[in-house]
């Protein structure tokens, strides 16, 4: 019962915060152009909402491509770097630099090397996705237990099996912690490439038909891109929560369950 | 009874340390070890203990001096066990899994049911076959450190070094883990190597306690404990044990006096 009320407060909250934009839109009689009511973004959802959805798919295809190019290659890179330390002072710098870098100024460049739009995406999102999932499977790949290491070497293991063995799985939940926050940088990479790109047409991402909306001052249908945008990032955010709860309950601190 | 000459399975024999950072841990211990004995090591904090059983383990190289052993030569580590102080196990893998482990990295050609076998009958030794499933966190201390202990002895190994084990348990779980690890000795009689903080309970299990030096650690005592085995828990309300405890803690405390000085 207690729990219950607890997931009630968010909705209230929301809800009243519907309300009050309501009340707001209603009493100034602001016009769409300026700021459309909740009514208004609901109704251009349901109507939009099917073309709408083609976009969305779009946005989903290179976020989530991105992802798990991300996830691949981050954490190649760290298992690659761990093994060999002089790699780690050679590359590390450059990866911040990777991390730094505001895409949307590397995007002019991408966008005139690569034709293809769908890879000029991807690259951007994956710039800014791979970042923490390099820098947090790097500090797990390091946090391994001296004794459990003593361990290993005591028997003999081999590289290979201290890898598989002893380091992947110590820093698993270091890379799905890095792994949740690039899930939402790679949705940010794909908008912000989406409208640096400066696509149109139903073809493109949602974040480019959202731009496209407002440059029309079609603001019930922007902010209504705007919500399914946001929803899909919230989403991510859950799916990968239920991954990394999926892989860790049996051991880790951070997925126990309360009670125990 | 025949007179066999004991063999010595570890010869130890003026082994220095100094660490990198310029600490002296261990200042030419020479210590010889008989197939078979159950030998305590007690010593304050910092003495090198830890240093000494991890230079015989093969974990770290001494400074100076050598380590003689007269073990499987084939495979070392085969032959030795190592139970840390912490019980050490991979949390992401079951009790059964972790037990495993030595036998996975090192007897690679090993099937996953010879494995099972092995892995199954150690559990039984130390009492937790019933818990082969659950994960480590599931478990109480004094069950953690029997899965540590089963692990060291999946390899069956000569040599067991235990660095002290029971440290962080309370006074019951220690007792009853004490008598357990005496009964798996007397049946198994590996050798072992025993260090703890607490002289009563290295004169409860050993047929020897040596005593170090403050750092630099070195042997200042060495003394032949008289009772029978089977022990039982009877015997910690002996006066006779309770004199040798008296004897080997004024040795300490005049050492650390000593070093003080
Ligand atoms: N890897 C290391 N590098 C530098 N110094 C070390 C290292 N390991 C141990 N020492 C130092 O060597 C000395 C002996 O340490 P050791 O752990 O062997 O003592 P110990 O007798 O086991 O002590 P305790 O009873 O507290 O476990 C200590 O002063 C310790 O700080
Ligand atoms: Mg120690």
């Amino acid at each position: 019962m207690k729990r219950l009320t607890m997931h009630l407060w968010p909705v209230v909250f929301g809800m009243a915060l519907l309300a009050a934009w309501h009340g707001l839109v209603i009493f100034y009689a602001l016009p769409e152009y300026i700021l459309p009511g909740p009514v208004a973004i609901a109704q251009s959802l349901w109507i939009d909402g099917p073309d709408l959805l083609g976009s969305l798919i779009v946005t989903l295809q290179v976020t989530l491509a991105a992802l798990v190019l991300a996830a691949f290659t981050g954490a190649g890179l760290a298992i690659l770097l761990v093994q060999f330390r002089v790699l780690e002072k050679m590359l590390f710098p450059y990866a911040v630099f990777l991390q730094v870098t505001p895409i949307v100024t590397v995007a002019p460049f991408i966008i005139i090397w690569v034709d293809d739009v769908f890879f000029v995406l991807l690259i951007l999102a994956w710039m800014a996705a791979v970042f923490p999932i390099i820098s947090n499977t790097l500090l797990g790949l390091k946090s391994v237990d001296a004794n459990l290491r003593d361990l290993f070497r005591l028997y003999g293991a081999t590289r290979s099996q201290t890898l598989r063995r002893l380091l992947l799985p110590s820093a698993l939940p270091y890379f799905l912690g890095g792994l949740r926050i690039s899930g939402g940088l790679a949705l940010i990479g794909t908008v912000v490439a989406e409208m640096v790109a400066g696509t149109s047409g139903q073809s493109s991402g949602l974040a480019a038909r959202l731009l496209e909306a407002s440059y029309r001052l079609e603001l019930s249908r922007a902010l209504a891109c705007f919500v399914l945008l946001s929803v899909t990032g919230y989403g991510i955010y859950l799916v990968l929560n239920w991954v990394s709860h999926r892989l860790l309950r049996h051991w880790h601190e951070s997925e126990m369950e309360e009670g125990h | 009874m025949a007179l066999e000459p004991i063999k010595t399975i570890l010869d130890i024999k003026g082994v220095s340390k100094t660490f990198e950072s310029g600490t002296h841990a261990l200042e030419r211990v020479t210590l010889k070890v008989s197939e078979g004995s159950f030998v305590a090591l007690v010593g304050p904090s910092g003495s090198g203990k830890s240093t000494l059983l991890r230079i015989v383990a093969g974990l770290l190289s001494g400074t100076s001096g050598s380590i003689g052993h007269d073990l499987n030569d084939d495979v070392i580590a085969n032959d030795i066990g190592f139970v840390f102080q912490d019980p050490t196990l991979m949390p992401w893998a079951t009790i059964a899994e972790n037990v495993a482990i030595p036998l996975r990295l090192r007897l690679k050609g090993l099937g996953n049911a010879e494995i099972d076998k092995r892995t199954q009958e150690v559990l039984a030794w130390v009492g937790i076959d019933a818990f082969k499933n659950a994960f480590p966190r599931e478990l109480s201390g004094g069950m953690r450190m029997r899965a540590s202990i089963a692990r060291a002895l999946t390899t069956q190994p000569s040599l067991l070094l235990l660095d002290e084990p029971f440290a962080a348990l309370d006074e019951f779980t220690r007792a009853q883990l004490n008598e357990d690890l005496l009964n798996l000795w007397e049946d198994q009689r590996w050798t072992g190597i025993f260090v703890t903080h607490s002289i009563r309970e290295a004169v409860f299990l050993a047929e020897r306690v040596v005593v170090m030096s403050p750092r630099p650690g070195r042997v200042i005592a060495d003394i032949e404990i008289p009772f029978v085995y089977p022990r039982t828990p009877d015997l910690r309300n002996d006066h006779a044990y309770s004199d040798i405890c008296a004897d080997i803690s004024n040795r300490l405390a005049s050492a650390i006096t000593d070093a003080e000085l």
